[in-house]
């Protein structure tokens, strides 16, 4: 195009729109009341999305370490860390670091000096994520690694030094190991050969089917585990485990791994196996006495702080009182490993917050969907309004169009002056709403920092700028573009000539 | 071939039934002065406005200076436009501008240089006798003037025809007969001029050729002609 058409268009455009005057202010005005009510979806969504993001970032996970963690260990987690998908930082602060952290939050910090001596305070991970929505997957994959890292800290040493049992005699009370040998419900330690590797046996079974089930089911572990056992069993290896695996099936996969090498271990012993998982305990045993149903209603009440559930779901297997005396009760303690109440000595701990983070991910999708369906619903309505008010600039002008025509006049020659004083309308009509909405947003800003100072502990607003620099553009290229597409569309019918 | 203007077989029906032209086939030379006389609704205007494809013939072949217009692309209807000057009983005149920029106009449209419109257009005023008036807007001039306006605007792009569909029709006499005197003058300059009248005494006195038409359907084209002339 050549400069002198150029200042043509321009000069025509300008005229169109001054010598239009009212119907150029409606149409401004029109693209203004628009871009107006754009900006304030814009700057809410914005500001909606900038707070969530805080929130996100605060509930990012920490992973606390056992203080017998080595440095070197841990930074074989961290690495392990970093290797699971959507993790997209960690920060490894030791103990110190984190009683510097603490110390720094409190004004009188030298009280707590004396805590450097002997630091509470565990060495941690700092975590970071790509988004809130993948915490649960993270957590998930974070408790798995805290079982094998559990395995691995656990793989030296002997069963018996981490699994304390409680023992019952026949009547619930507890009683210790070498009463326990003397009634004959365990085997006494350094026996002869063949009970030796027996316990053995039983022993490494045991705990692999703890590890295994604790692995699988890290959300439900098991709560407690109640051991019976039969002390004259005629080794009726058969039924006992039928039971087993009735009780098997009701139970989780998992639980069926653990039901399973417990019922061949049970075999292997003669003992009857009685297995618990949470508030859903699943108890069998071979044939129990009256008597033993009581020991064992006291012992799981006990540890399981009574549960009322607990007497419904006990299986019996057929048989005499006669045939299956009972010693006594062997009882695991919560706090073995792979129970409820177990420390875990690697990772201690994971903090996390999954379900507020869910809940801050289904707010940001819903005010998405929101803020898109607003602006689209506006855009028609605004493309509407603009096209008929353009449309009776063009019929003003249909002469001059039809004489254009005549004369050799292109349809882009002809289009051009419209679509400037279009662009022309788009641009009035979208900057001073900009300019009133940057001014009325810094003074909101001010007014709600300095009359309500409270909402700065609550969340941050989004600066000013940092809205702007992202509104003013959006807004005036929406305006410019509705200008455009209201001039170019309404004038279609009248170049067909 | 050296015809301007050449149509073969034209037939126009328009799509609400009417017969625009009925297998109409006329030759036009260069700088030949024509007039297309008949009654309303005899079909001048369909010839007119298929000569600036403002509409299609339904057969028939067109050519305008040897381009056909059947094949002719949308976007390519400007260049033709600017190949035939129109000038309109309404005159058709942009009442906002002046006499100067009305002329300009169509000098801008073609994307002409300011220094072709600026010595172009008080050349072509005083052609056809309006230089005094330049500055005048359309409502200050005469019916006359404002046809001169309408003139001068169809000729300053100097294209090879103009057509003018009846140019005196709301003229006194005596006015159109100033018109006339200027259209000869223009076509004396060699192009070629095509005018839709049915003024009989113009016609009788001009003595041109004088193409008949009547409900689409040529009657008669006669060499130096007069309006009631039989073949």
């Amino acid at each position: 195009m050549k400069l002198s058409t150029f200042k043509y268009h321009l000069g025509q455009g300008l005229r169109g729109m001054f010598k239009n005057g009212f119907m150029s202010l409606a149409a401004i005005a029109t693209v203004a009341a628009c871009s107006f009510i754009l900006i304030l979806s814009l700057c809410v969504g914005m500001n909606i999305n900038y707070i969530l993001q805080q929130f996100e970032e605060t509930i990012g996970i920490t992973v606390f370490l056992g203080p017998d963690v080595t440095e070197e260990m841990a930074m074989d987690i961290q690495d392990r860390i970093i290797a699971i998908d959507h993790v997209s930082e960690v920060v490894y602060k030791t103990a110190e670091d984190n009683l510097d952290d603490a110390l720094s939050t409190w004004e009188n910090s030298s009280i707590l000096e004396g805590l450097r001596e002997d630091n509470p305070l565990p060495a941690s991970f700092e975590i970071s994520l790509d988004g809130a929505a993948y915490q649960e997957e993270v957590v998930k994959q974070l408790e798995t690694l805290q079982v094998s890292v559990e395995a691995e800290l656990n793989g030296n040493l002997d069963a018996d030094d981490y699994v304390e049992r409680i023992y019952l005699d026949e009547n619930g009370n507890q009683i210790t190991r070498k009463q326990a040998e003397e009634l004959g419900i365990v085997e006494p330690e350094g026996g002869d050969a063949v009970e030796g590797e027996t316990q053995a046996t039983t022993q490494a079974t045991t705990q692999a089917a703890t590890q295994a089930a604790t692995q699988a089911t890290t959300a439900t572990q098991p709560a407690t585990e109640v051991v019976t056992s039969g002390a004259q069993s005629d080794a009726e290896a058969t039924p006992q485990q039928e039971t087993a695996e009735a009780a098997a099936e009701a139970t989780t996969a998992a639980a069926t791994t653990q039901a399973t090498t417990q019922a061949t271990t049970e075999a292997a012993t003669e003992t009857t196996t009685a297995a618990e998982e949470e508030t859903e305990a699943v108890t069998y045993s071979s044939e129990p006495s009256q008597a033993l149903l009581d020991t064992l209603n006291s012992a799981v009440a006990a540890t399981a702080g009574g549960n009322a559930q607990l007497e419904g779901s006990y299986y019996y297997s057929g048989g005499t009182t006669e045939d299956y005396g009972v010693a006594g009760v062997e009882l695991y303690d919560a706090s073995e490993y792979g129970g409820i109440e177990y420390e875990y000595k690697g990772i201690e701990k994971i903090r996390h917050a999954t379900e507020e983070a869910n809940i801050l991910v289904r707010i940001n999708t819903a005010v998405r969907i929101f803020s898109v369906i607003v602006i689209v619903i506006l855009c028609v309505i605004s493309v509407s309004i603009i096209m008929n008010t353009i449309r009776l600039t063009v019929v003003i002008r249909k002469n001059e169009i039809n004489i254009m025509k005549y004369v050799g006049a292109t349809d882009w020659f002809i289009r051009w002056p419209f679509i400037i004083e279009g662009m022309l309308i788009g641009l009035i009509g979208s900057v001073i709403p900009t300019v009133l909405c940057f001014l009325g947003y810094t003074e909101c800003l001010h007014l709600v920092t300095e009359k309500i100072p409270v909402i700065n502990n609550i969340a941050e607003f989004a600066g000013v700028f940092d809205v702007f620099v992202i509104v003013a553009p959006v807004t005036i290229v929406f305006g410019v573009l509705l200008g455009i597409i209201g001039s170019v569309s309404s004038m279609r019918k009248y170049l067909r000539v | 071939m050296s015809s301007m203007i050449s149509m073969q077989n034209v037939t126009k029906i328009y799509e609400n039934g009417a017969l625009g032209l009925k297998d109409f086939s006329v030759e036009i030379e260069k700088g030949e002065f024509v007039f297309i006389v008949g009654s309303s609704g005899s079909g001048k205007s369909t010839f007119i406005r298929t000569l600036l494809k403002e509409i299609e013939p339904s057969t028939g072949e067109v050519f305008v200076d040897k381009t056909a217009l059947g094949s002719l692309k949308r976007k390519k209807v400007p260049y033709l436009r600017r190949k035939i000057g129109c000038v309109f009983q309404d005159f058709r005149l942009l009442p906002s501008k002046t006499v100067y920029e009305n002329v300009a106009f169509a000098m801008q449209v073609i994307e002409a240089s300011n220094r072709n419109i600026r010595r172009s257009v008080p050349q072509t005023l005083s052609l056809v006798g309006l230089h005094k008036k330049a500055n005048a807007y359309p409502d200050q001039l005469s019916g006359g003037e404002k046809q001169r306006v309408a003139i001068a605007r169809a000729i300053i792009n100097k294209p090879p025809i103009l057509i003018a569909d009846e140019p005196t029709g709301n003229l006194d006499p005596d006015t159109a007969w100033e018109i006339m005197e200027l259209l000869k003058e223009i076509n004396s300059r060699g192009t070629t001029v095509v005018m839709a009248t049915h003024a009989k005494d113009i016609v009788n006195k001009m003595r041109r050729r004088v193409i008949h038409l009547d409900s689409g359907v040529l009657i008669s084209d006669i060499a130096e002609g007069g309006y009631d002339d039989e073949a």
